[in-house]
């Protein structure tokens, strides 16, 4: 019963992604998500965990699906964002004359993450990350006549290889089950590129090239967590490696840190919710780090479905601006979009961890054991990361649905395909915190901490609520300090606008010097090519030329040939 | 007359045979004459050993190879109409076509 509801769950996507049409994939994946809240209802009613192998690859690596809480829980996760994605993107999408592909290719997507999620053993688990890369490539590209679309993919492959070659690595070194350290960085490094560490972050804001959608589904919800999920997954054998795990804590926290900052002096109105998720993707990093894994769990769902709201939103706010991204030159939109407006509201409340709202469990969780682990540092990177989200959520609500300057001019009604899911999301936004604490904690995951609102006084809610009262002050009360500022340091400025100068690095640190490579090696496999297997090309002719002339096509000189040979032989068998 | 002067004589047809093929520069009327009788050396060479082993299933053999011979000197014959149509001429030397 439970192996069939997963098995439909997993193959309907397939189904629809192989399928052409437009509408069979929206099908497939309602029926997807039906069978997995099935599924998650059978599963709670007779919980159990075992990996159910369905067949041996070359006798020795198995294939099948591994059935505990956390793979019940993504499923379900991952076909319910889907979903509500593939029902916005019908009408989103619309336009566009490749609607049926865009289509397919979010299916096989869905496909591969829940691979990824339900795997039992590594090497599946490196199938699913690999299909998931290889979509989200497409997926970045789709609109690949635009340059920076084409590039923006290629670069998020690019530093998504770096990261499959370390989990290679891990794979093969935990195989041998020696020198846990190095598998341990391997892993790391591997989620880390995965989902989008600092280092390795440049790639996400870069993705938002893709159409939002893609953006809500992939590089908000899913896709991103993979890393996250990886870590978690392999949470027993890291817990044997103490450094690791502190390392992975601290890349978390600094990661948080910085994406907030760099959210804050985005334009882009995706570009920042980027950023945002790379801060949130730090806050389960940081969870991990902390050894809290059903903490970051928790934080990986509560924050795709409040991410995917906030991205779908946004995604409205575009169509309604006609495609125009740039926050500043937003504004006024709340009386108009009402819908849209409150869902991106309860998105940011969320996002900041307001009391009620889903974001304020996990993230006072995962804040909570910070605090009981006496892990300062990190708490500290935590609270100044929860102050400047309050203070860049609070700057995108203003900019873009209050502030005077907005663009005149009539806005369209939302459609209705588009507003459902915002509404959906949104009611899932403000009841997942509840439902996840309440029931599927206690029932699946045993979550640490019973009591959530018992750190010091709810000092997260405050320190959010000061970063929201501080952006208010900025931008509602105050509008001249934030350009008073940026005059007063532009050099500072200049250096949060340019992202830390994190494509510049890249650039001459890594592009730069690999091109000089990739020339030299040019030039040097041309020599190669040239006195190696060319040489060998080159005395193979001369030889045919020289034997060819002894084949004259004359019946006489064949048959001397013939005969010389009949004697030989005989001459050889007397001589025997 | 024992079975060693059949061998002997088969064997000078043979190589008459032979050597007429290879030194004929000429005709290729010659070279299908020339053929004929390398195979008919071998015949005699067939017949005679089937008739002092007194057995005579290699006679029975050798008439239904003679068959077969005679389909070959036909095809033979029509690949020289051919190739005269084609060229005007019959010389073995002209037909160099398959040189490397």
């Amino acid at each position: 019963m439970l192996l069939s509801f997963l098995i439909l769950t997993l193959f309907l996507p397939l189904f629809g992604a192989l399928i052409p049409g437009k509408y069979v994939p929206v099908g497939c994946l309602l029926l997807g998500t039906l069978s997995s809240l099935l599924l998650v209802i059978t599963f709670a009613a007779d919980p159990m965990s075992s990996p159910v192998i369905l067949f041996k690859w070359m006798g020795a690596i198995d294939w099948g699906l591994s059935i505990d809480a956390m793979s019940v829980t993504m499923v379900t996760f991952i076909s319910l964002i889907s979903c509500l994605v593939h029902v916005y993107a019908l009408e989103y999408m619309a336009e566009d004359s490749r609607q049926r592909q865009f289509m397919g290719l979010l299916s096989l997507f869905t496909f591969f993450m829940l691979i990824l999620v339900t795997a039992p053993t590594l090497i599946q688990l490196f199938v699913g990350w690999e299909g998931v890369g290889v979509c989200s490539y497409f997926l970045i590209g789709f609109w690949f006549e635009k340059e920076a679309a084409a590039k923006a993919a290629l670069r998020a492959f690019i530093m998504n290889r770096v990261g499959d070659f370390f989990f290679i690595l891990g794979i093969v070194g935990h195989f041998w089950g020696t020198f846990p350290t190095f598998v341990g960085v391997s892993f790391l490094l591997a989620a880390m590129a995965k989902s989008a560490q600092i280092g390795f972050h440049l790639w996400l804001p870069g993705s938002m090239e893709g159409p939002t959608p893609v953006s809500a589904l992939i590089h908000a919800a899913t896709l991103v967590t993979a890393g996250i999920f990886l870590l978690l997954k392999l949470s027993p054998f890291l817990e044997s490696v103490p450094p690791i795990l502190t390392v992975a804590g601290y890349v978390g926290g600094v990661t948080a840190l910085f994406g907030a900052v760099m959210a804050f002096f985005q334009k882009d109105l995706k570009r920042i919710l980027a950023y945002s998720t790379a801060s949130q993707l730090g806050i389960m990093m940081m969870a991990i780090g902390l050894g809290a894994v059903n903490a970051a769990l928790f934080h990986l769902i509560t924050h795709g479905f409040f991410k995917a709201l906030l991205f779908l939103g946004a995604g409205v706010v575009i169509h309604l601006y006609k495609g125009e991204q740039d926050v500043t030159r937003m504004g006024a939109l709340g009386v108009k979009a009402p819908v849209v407006y409150a869902a991106m509201l309860v998105g940011f409340l969320s996002l900041t961890g307001m009391p009620f709202f889903a974001g304020f469990f996990s993230k006072e969780m995962i804040l909570e054991i910070a605090f009981h682990q006496g892990s300062f540092v990190l708490l500290t990177l935590a609270l100044l990361t929860a102050f400047m989200t309050g203070l860049y959520a609070t700057r995108v609500m203003w900019r873009v649905f209050h502030g005077g300057k907005g663009k005149q001019g009539s806005f369209g009604k939302v459609s209705p395909l588009l507003s459902t899911p915002l509404v959906i999301l949104s009611l899932l936004s403000l009841a997942i915190g509840y439902i996840g604490y309440a029931v599927w904690g206690r029932l699946l995951l045993s979550l640490p901490f019973p009591a959530p609102l018992s750190f010091s006084g709810h000092i997260t809610v405050w320190v959010s609520f000061a970063g929201i009262f501080v952006g208010y002050a900025l931008y509602g009360v105050l509008p001249h300090t934030s350009v008073f500022l940026k005059e007063k340091f532009p050099a500072l400025h200049t250096f949060f606008v340019q992202e830390a100068y994190g494509d510049s690095l890249c650039q001459g640190l890594f592009v730069k010097p690999f091109q000089r490579f990739a020339k030299a090696m040019a030039f040097l496999e041309g020599r190669i090519d040239h006195d190696g297997p060319m040489a060998f090309v080159r005395g193979a002719r001369r030889i045919h030329h020289i034997l060819g002339r002894l084949q004259t096509g004359h019946i006489c000189h064949a048959l001397y040939g013939l005969v010389l040979g009949l004697v030989a032989l005989l001459l050889y068998g007397v001589c025997q | 007359m024992t079975f060693l002067h059949f061998l002997i004589l088969s064997s000078i047809v043979f190589i008459i045979g032979l050597v007429g093929l290879m030194m004929n520069r000429r005709h290729l009327i010659r070279a299908l004459l020339a053929l004929e009788v390398l195979f008919l050396s071998v015949h005699l060479l067939f017949v005679s050993s089937s008739a002092f082993l007194g057995d005579l299933q290699g006679q029975v053999m050798s008439l239904f190879v003679l068959g077969v011979g005679a389909a070959e000197v036909a095809v033979g014959l029509s690949l020289l109409v051919l190739f005269y149509r084609r060229y005007q001429r019959t010389d073995v030397d002209d037909i160099a076509q398959l040189k490397g």
